[in-house]
Parts: structure tokens; C-alpha cells; sequence
């Protein structure tokens, strides 16, 4: 382990998990940077002429600047000192994608300017904080599927002369979902979990159609009863015979003998597709079913609950082990 | 930060480099000012027009061209100025390829060390202020090239000239204790500026170029009383050899120094017959080894010794502004009797010249036997022959006394002095030549005397028995007003052909001249106190506080211990004064501290308006209430109001919080 990771590690037990930090000087490091090492180099080099040639003039140019460099130590901390940051969690994301945090910076006083951000890799710059508050987006590759809870923060600012770097570690407590990335089944698979779940069919079953039922929360807006609701009769569903006889399913058992993630990315994909032709599907995982329904709330479900998924028998473990030598 | 600049942060880099280097440009050769002149014409358009940076064909040209700009300053002058220039060379070849951000910090810091090179040269309270003005610009370049944010001018000249004020406490301190040598680290190179002063060697119509510089040759401050006008004669040296036209220091006396030190004693040998007066002078880096004294000094100043005359040297050339005190005695008695050596050296006259008036010497001193006697009648001679005092006397021929005594008559006082010298030595008194100065202007400002280099003066002394080593000024017998007013004055009634300016007159009969002399005693007390700290008056200074015993790292804990304290006044200063809140946000904070405690907690990236929204879709009742909080707390913090209006709209806040 590195020196830097070591001391970054101790920063950040220093650093308790909270939903809220104020930068102070319990948080805050400051040291030069690589241009502030080579400003030092050059006030050496200047002390050295009038040391040497004894100018008073060219000692007092050396000292304003040694003091000037020791003032920029009280300015750049003072940048840092203070600043109030939280973090919210942006929306949900799928994995390979970039999930987002926002960073909200808020300062009672004004005129912070050259914030660095970074979570993980990615450095944000917020070069003036007006109105002392402004929201970041912060992004972070998501790699796993489930809760993604937002890494440790950096903010840093070398403000004003960029020779003194103040810094901070923080571990903001914000969390994202991350879905599992979806994949399109092959067609064989398809057929054999889904039904036609993923052929083109705007309306099932429409010519059998059974009669109305009162509307219940969640049912497509495609089929409710419009000319009763004209007529003042109440909203009510209209029932067809192919939907309540050949409702969608989407089952993990459909896809057995293929590895866990990959049943789950795809049934992902079927739960996109099957939301964005607003059909009225299920899901069934292991100990979980949901549905048949047709609502955004549903899909968000089914979508929380691929990606939360924990279960996955041993066969599929090993299976999962076998395509991976593969 | 890295990443490109943008056309205005390069821009303003090069006006600011521009104003900082304005002085380098007179300095050095004209192909620098080239060089970078062009660089900076291009990099104008460059950005205008988005032509790309110089390719690898074009900048080994231009490397080629820099280092002959820079062989070419090296030439002309020292060492110093050659590295100097080079420097300058290679700031101004880093313009042609300014890009990103590292390169103006490179352009930044290259330009800080190159206004120190200037202080190595000119140390004036010119270049004094000059210093601040260009540390306060150099930053504000080094912040504009970090900073991504377009700022005004305005806003970085305020930031810089803060942080550059705020550092001048902290250089004050590190100024007076940071530890100062007494001898350079390594060896200085020389400086090529020629100075303008007394010379060793001095040829009758010397003085009269001397004469018209307006230069500040020394400063005087008297603790006490101010001798009389006419008794302010400043030693420098003593000319004793005379070759028929020139008069030089001894080079024997410079061999025999040390047998001669007897006349070290001779300072101390004096016996006063008037007032003591002590006081100080302010002397500036004369490349040279003699140091000014009132006649005639009574001792000798630290790194100094007595040298042969009752003078005092330098034990190194002054390559430093110094500061020194003496006490000396304008009337005395010398007791004793001269040595065989003095003897031989300060009558020697080389024949074939000035017969005529060696002659006339021998015819006089058959009259006056009587040294004193003898003196008195000659200056008396001079006094009634029509000899005129003029600046601009003809020029002599080879034999300069003799034409000059009987021909001419008209001189300045190196001819006099001569003159006089050869008429003394010749009956066989011990005579020689002594330059300085004579006189100086007080400065009321500042309660001392500024000696110029037109000041400059040449007398003779003579040995005369019971009196010792006499001043003798054949100048005064001609023109008295030299010595008791100033060289101008008697200039001005003496000399028909000498035109005072209009300016100088002007100047010194108006208000003009308290300005100019109060600038004077400004530039005093700066040479005194700023440019003439050396590790002396440093020691002076640490004596005053008790600390002189210390030795350097016994200091540098005291100044690490001063530091400490200091950081962290300024620190707990900082950790005190935090954060304060105003006071609407104050009162919208305890609104939304009520408003949770109901139920509804305002997210942390929630705006006050869409608070305000869905405030009233809970508590619709209230609206009236949360609409005037919310409006309230909006105009304070974001609108601006009148003082007296805010304290209104401040307090109806607080109300209607209260009352929520």
C-alpha cells in the first residue's frame, strides 16, 4: 500500500460517515504543489543573489515574496474552510452506465472560486460559486448492479496563485440504484421465458374481448373502458380474453442453466421492452413475484428488484463459473 | 491547473509582462527588446487570427537570434548584465510559445527573478517603488494564468495588491533579523557602471567637470550643532606626488601605510582649539575605497582604517551603501614634528616646470621669511592680483602653473590649489593637495547636509611650525563667497561667463525647492534605513532589543517561535470570525426549523421558492404567512437595499417568523 493511499485511509476514518460535512480545520490539508515546490526553488535562488550581493532591494523582493507565498497558505485554506457539502443521489442508472450524484455546495460566505470535486476519477471544476450555492453532478461509472453508495469525496482548490493545494477527504453517505445492464435474450430464449413477449403485438387478444372490470390501480390507460367513463358510468378496464389467459411473464426459470447476471440483464431487457410498448406483464424471480401489471410504479419495481437480486442456486454458480472458462 | 489559456489570460500576461520589464529594455541591447517586442506583437495577432504556435523549423532561429542578443549585451558590459540579459532572452523566447497554463507560470517566475537582476544594478527609491508595483502585477499574472475563471482586471488587481500587503508585515520582520553576512558568498563580480566622483589623480581643470553634475555625492546628519559654512571642508584624499601637471596620491605613501600608521595616532594627537562635532554620512556604493570626513577626523569607523594624510580607506571598495559615524575637529593644533619620509615625499617638485613661479616664490620668501607670514602674503597676492574664479578657465599647455599664474589668471580651485602647492614647496614647506568637498545644502526636512559632486573642492595643508598640518584654501582669498555661501553663488558674482539655468533658479527660489528638499530627506531616510541594513546597523538594531549575543540559530528559533505565535493569532483570528450568518438567513433558518418540526424539512437542494411551493400545497392555509416570509427572505439576500430599508425589511422578517 502506498504512502498516499495510507494517508488518504487515515483521512477518511478521520472522516465519519455523514449525510452533511462542513470543511474545517479538522478535514483540511494543505501543503504546495509541484509549482509551488518550484516557486520555493526560486526564492532560494533569489535569497542566494542577495545573500550574495547584498542588495537590500533584492532581500526585500525575496522576503515579500516568502510572505507572499505564506499568505497564499491562509487564502487557499480559507477557500476550503466552511464550504457545506451534501449530496444527493441523482436518478438510476444501469451498469456500464454513468450514475450520477449531485454535489449540493453551499456557502454562507461569498467569493470561493477554483473548487475541484472528484469522486472516484472523474474531477468536476466549479471555478466560481455564485449566489453561494450551486449544485455539481458528480458521476460515477457504475460497475455493479444494486445499491452504488457514493465513494469517497475529494474537493481541492489551489486558488489563488496555484503554488498551495488545500484539500479534503469526505465520506458523504448517498446512494444510487444500478439496474443490471440489459441485454437482449436470444430468440430461442425468448420464446421459451416470455411467451411473444418480445415480438411486435399491439394488441392481444383483442377480438376476445370478456366484458369490463372496475379500474384498479396500475392497469393500462390502452384499455380502459372510454365510452363508460363518457357516459359517466365510472372508470372501469376493459378485460380481453388474451391478456387474463396469456399474461406476460417474465421468469428467471425460463432462462435456466445460464449464469445469474445474465438471466437478470436479461430480464431486464424484456422488462424495458415490455414497458416501452406498454404491455401488461409479470415478473417472477426466486421467492418474488410481481405483477401482472402495467404502471411506471410496477416497472420501477421489477427493475428494484433485478437489481437487488441476491438469490441464484448453486447449479447457476456453476454454470456461470463454466462460461466464464469458456 | 493545466489546460490552454485563454486569449485574454495571455493578453494580460503580456501587458503585465511588458510594464514589468519596461526597464530591462533601456538596460540591454536593442535586439532583446526585439525579441520580445515581436513575441509579443505576434502572440497579439496569433490569438486574433488563430495561427498556429512557431514549429520546430522556426524556433531553433529563434533560440540562435536570442543567444546572439544576449552575446551581444555580454559584450558591451560585466558578467551580471550578460546573465541578465540572457534571462531576458529566454523570458522573451518563452512568449513566442506561451500555450498552456504551466507556461505562464514559467513566464511568471521568470519574470520575478528578472526584476530582482534590476536591484543589482539600481537600488534608487525609484526602483524601491518599482519593486512593489511589479511584485503587485507578476502575482495578479500568476493568478490570472491559474485561475479558469475569466476575472476583471479590477477584481485582480484588488486580490493581488491584498495578498501583497498582507505579506509586508511578515517581509518587515524576515528584513530585519533574517541573518545578513558581512562578506559575499562568492566573488562579486564587478559592475561595469562607471561612477562620477573624485578621481586619484587630479589635473587643474578636473574640478570644473565635477562642477556641473548635480549628483548627490554624501549625506551628513550632525548630532548636535552644525559646524560654521565655512569650516564643512570634507576630506577624501591627499595628493602628493606632482609630475609638473598632475597631481597623484603617493604610491610610496600606499607602501609605507603601515610604517605610517603613526599618523593613526596623529588623529588622536590632535588638540582641539574649537567645538567637537559629531555626526554621520551616508555614503553609496562608490566602487571605491576612500571615505568622506570632516576635517579633521578623530578616529576611525569600523572596516575602516587610517590611511597615509589623516585620511580614512575603506578596507574593501565599497560596493555597498554604507552608513558611518565620526567626530572631528574643524580647529586644531598638531603637535610633533614631521617625519624625514613626509618631509622628502611633500616637497618634492619635478624640474623644468613652473620656473617662473618657483621663482617667484624664492623672491616672496626673501621678503617673508616668516612661514605664517609667508602664507598670509601670498593669499593676500592672490587676493589683489585680478584673478578671476570661473568654471570654464582656457585650457592650459604643457606648463600649466606658470601659464596659468601669470598668463590666464583665471581658474577654478584645482588651479589655485596647485598653484598655491608648488609656492610652498618650493621655499621647502611640507605641502600637498587634498580634495573633497567643500560645503553642502541643508536639508531642513531631515536635519542634515546633502554634499553634490559640483561640491567638489581642492585646498591645500601645509606643515607649519606650532601649527601642525594647516589648512590653507587659496580659493577663498579669490573668491570668498565659495567658501562661505556655495559654488553657485560664487559662480554667479565671479564668473561672468556662468549661467545658472533658469530651472535651477527658478527651483531655488520657489516652494519648488521645500518639495524637492523634503524628496531629498524621503531618499535619505530610505538609503539610511532600507538599502544601507547591512549586517552593522543590523546588529545595531538587534543591540537596541538586547538580541545582538544571539547567534544566527538562536535567532532563527526566535523567529520560528515568532512565527508560530503568529500563525496562529491568525489562524484562531480566522477559526473565530467564522462563517457569520446574516441575519435574514439566520431568521429563514429558524423559519425552516419550525416549518420541520411540523413535517415538512426543506431538502438540501431545494431552492426557497420551491420550499415556498410546497409549503403551501401542505399548510394551504397559511399562504398568506409563507408567501411574505419567503418574499421577504428573497429581497434581502438577493436584491439590494438601502441600509435603512433593510433594517426594515429585516425586522418585519424576524416578525413574521415569529408569529408562523
Amino acid at each position: 500500500m502506498s504512502f498516499a493511499t495510507r494517508v488518504r485511509r487515515w483521512a477518511l476514518r478521520r472522516a465519519p460517515q455523514s449525510a452533511q460535512a462542513i470543511l474545517n480545520h479538522r478535514c483540511i490539508y494543505v501543503l504546495p504543489n509541484a509549482r509551488g515546490a518550484v516557486f520555493i526553488i526560486l526564492l532560494l535562488l533569489m535569497l542566494l543573489a542577495a545573500m550574495n550581493y547584498q542588495k537590500s532591494l533584492a532581500y526585500v523582493m525575496t522576503f515579500i515574496l516568502g510572505s507572499l507565498l505564506h499568505s497564499t497558505i491562509v487564502y487557499t485554506y480559507r477557500n476550503l474552510s466552511g464550504l457545506k457539502l451534501s449530496l444527493n443521489s441523482g436518478r438510476a442508472c444501469f451498469v456500464g452506465d454513468l450514475a450520477s450524484f449531485q454535489l449540493v455546495v453551499e456557502s454562507p460566505r461569498k467569493g470561493r472560486q477554483q473548487l475541484r470535486f472528484r469522486i472516484s476519477e472523474y474531477w468536476k471544476n466549479l471555478d466560481h460559486l455564485r449566489g453561494g450555492r450551486e449544485v455539481v453532478d458528480i458521476e460515477v461509472a457504475a460497475s455493479k448492479r444494486g445499491w452504488l453508495q457514493a465513494p469517497p469525496l475529494e474537493v481541492e482548490t489551489d486558488f489563488p496563485m496555484g503554488l498551495i493545494r488545500a484539500w479534503s477527504w469526505q465520506n458523504l453517505s448517498s446512494q444510487v440504484l444500478v439496474y443490471p445492464h440489459p441485454l437482449a435474450p436470444p430468440e430461442r430464449l425468448a420464446q421459451r421465458g416470455g411467451g411473444d413477449g418480445d415480438k411486435p403485438n399491439p394488441t392481444p387478444g383483442q377480438e376476445d374481448y370478456q366484458g369490463m372490470r372496475p379500474y384498479h390501480f396500475g392497469d393500462s390507460p390502452r384499455h380502459l373502458a372510454w365510452k363508460a367513463l363518457a357516459s359517466e358510468k365510472g372508470l372501469f378496464t376493459k378485460v380481453f380474453d388474451a391478456a387474463v389467459s396469456d399474461d406476460m411473464w417474465f421468469e428467471w426459470d425460463a432462462f435456466s442453466g445460464i449464469a445469474v447476471e445474465r438471466r437478470l440483464s436479461y430480464l431486464t431487457w424484456q422488462i424495458l421492452e415490455a414497458d416501452r410498448r406498454n404491455l401488461i406483464y409479470g415478473m417472477k424471480l426466486p421467492g418474488t413475484t410481481l405483477g401482472p401489471a402495467s404502471s411506471k410504479k410496477h416497472f420501477k419495481q421489477c427493475l428494484q428488484a433485478l437489481a437487488l437480486f441476491e438469490g441464484g442456486t448453486a447449479e447457476s454458480h456453476k454454470v456461470e463459473a463454466v462460461n466464464n472458462a469458456r | 491547473m493545466q489546460g490552454n489559456l485563454s486569449q485574454q489570460q495571455i493578453q494580460r500576461l503580456i501587458v503585465l509582462q511588458g510594464v514589468v520589464l519596461l526597464p530591462h529594455f533601456f538596460r540591454f541591447s536593442w535586439l532583446v527588446t526585439v525579441i520580445w517586442g515581436v513575441g509579443a506583437l505576434w502572440q497579439w495577432f496569433r490569438l486574433r487570427n488563430n495561427w498556429p504556435l512557431p514549429g520546430k523549423k522556426i524556433k531553433p532561429l529563434l533560440v540562435i537570434v536570442g543567444l546572439v542578443a544576449s552575446g551581444m549585451t555580454l559584450s558591451g558590459s560585466g558578467k551580471l548584465e550578460g546573465a541578465a540579459s540572457f534571462l531576458l532572452v529566454m523570458a522573451a523566447l518563452k512568449l513566442w510559445e506561451l500555450k498552456n497554463s504551466r507556461d505562464g507560470f514559467v513566464l511568471a517566475c521568470t519574470s520575478y527573478f528578472l526584476i530582482l537582476t534590476l536591484f543589482l544594478f539600481d537600488q534608487t527609491l525609484l526602483m524601491g517603488a518599482y519593486l512593489l508595483l511589479s511584485i503587485w502585477l507578476i502575482t495578479m499574472g500568476l493568478i490570472s494564468v491559474n485561475g479558469r475563471a475569466e476575472f476583471s482586471w479590477k477584481a485582480g488587481l484588488k486580490l493581488s495588491g491584498g495578498l501583497v500587503l498582507q505579506s509586508l508585515p511578515l517581509a518587515v520582520v524576515l528584513f530585519l533579523i533574517f541573518p545578513r553576512l558581512s562578506t559575499p558568498l562568492w566573488s562579486i563580480w564587478k559592475e561595469s557602471s562607471a561612477k562620477v566622483g573624485l578621481s586619484d589623480q587630479v589635473s587643474p581643470g578636473d574640478f570644473s567637470r565635477l562642477s556641473k553634475t548635480n549628483e548627490v555625492a554624501f549625506r551628513a546628519k550632525f548630532f548636535g550643532e552644525r559646524p560654521a559654512r565655512s569650516d564643512l571642508y570634507w576630506r577624501a584624499m591627499v595628493l602628493s606626488e606632482f609630475d609638473g601637471v598632475r597631481w597623484r596620491r603617493a604610491p610610496r605613501a600606499k607602501q609605507l601605510q603601515e610604517y605610517y600608521l603613526g599618523q593613526l595616532q596623529s588623529l588622536h594627537q590632535l588638540t582641539p582649539t574649537g567645538p567637537a562635532y559629531e555626526y554621520e554620512i551616508t555614503l553609496g556604493a562608490t566602487e571605491q575605497r576612500w571615505m568622506f570626513a570632516l576635517d579633521r577626523p578623530s578616529g576611525v569607523p569600523l572596516d575602516a582604517t587610517a590611511a597615509y594624510g589623516g585620511n580614512i580607506q575603506a578596507n574593501s571598495k565599497l560596493h555597498l551603501p554604507i552608513l558611518y559615524q565620526l567626530l572631528s575637529y574643524p580647529s586644531y593644533r598638531m603637535a610633533g614634528s614631521i617625519s624625514d619620509f613626509e618631509l622628502d615625499l611633500e616637497t618634492q617638485l619635478p624640474d623644468g616646470y613652473a620656473e617662473q613661479t618657483r621663482q617667484f616664490a624664492r623672491d616672496m620668501f626673501k621678503k617673508y621669511p616668516n612661514p605664517q607670514q609667508f602664507v598670509r602674503q601670498v593669499l593676500a597676492w592672490f587676493n589683489q592680483q585680478p584673478f578671476y574664479y570661473t568654471l570654464e578657465p582656457p585650457r592650459l599647455g604643457n606648463n600649466p602653473v606658470d601659464e596659468f599664474l601669470f598668463d590666464s589668471r583665471r581658474g577654478f580651485c584645482g588651479h589655485y590649489a596647485s598653484a598655491m602647492a608648488v609656492i610652498l614647496r618650493e621655499v621647502g614647506l611640507p605641502t600637498r593637495l587634498v580634495s573633497g568637498y567643500l560645503g553642502g545644502e541643508y536639508n531642513p526636512v531631515g536635519n542634515y547636509l546633502i554634499v553634490r559632486q559640483r561640491d567638489a573642492h581642492a585646498w591645500v595643508e601645509s606643515w607649519l611650525p606650532g601649527t601642525g598640518w594647516t589648512r590653507i584654501d587659496p580659493t577663498g582669498a579669490v573668491a570668498p563667497e565659495r567658501v562661505l555661501q556655495s559654488v553657485e553663488e560664487a559662480l554667479e558674482q565671479r564668473d561672468p561667463g556662468y549661467q545658472s539655468s533658469f530651472f535651477e533658479t527658478a527651483i531655488r527660489d520657489s516652494w519648488f525647492n521645500g518639495a524637492r528638499l523634503a524628496w531629498d530627506s524621503v531618499n535619505n531616510s530610505y538609503n539610511r534605513w532600507l538599502i544601507g541594513y547591512d549586517h552593522q546597523r543590523q546588529n545595531e538594531f538587534l543591540k537596541y532589543f538586547g538580541l545582538d549575543t544571539l547567534k544566527p540559530w538562536q535567532l532563527a528559533a526566535l523567529f520560528a517561535a515568532f512565527m508560530g505565535i503568529a500563525s496562529m493569532v491568525a489562524l484562531s483570528a480566522l477559526l473565530l470570525g467564522r462563517e457569520k450568518l446574516s441575519a435574514e438567513s439566520m431568521a429563514y433558518q429558524a423559519f425552516c426549523r419550525k416549518c420541520a418540526r411540523r413535517g415538512v424539512t426543506r431538502l438540501s437542494n431545494e431552492g426557497p421558492i420551491d420550499f415556498q411551493l410546497r409549503l403551501i400545497e401542505q399548510w394551504p392555509e397559511k399562504d398568506a404567512q409563507i408567501d411574505k416570509i419567503t418574499n421577504l427572505y428573497i429581497q434581502l439576500r438577493y436584491l439590494p437595499a438601502q441600509a435603512k430599508q433593510r433594517t426594515e425589511l429585516v425586522r418585519s422578517l424576524k416578525k413574521g417568523v415569529r408569529s408562523f
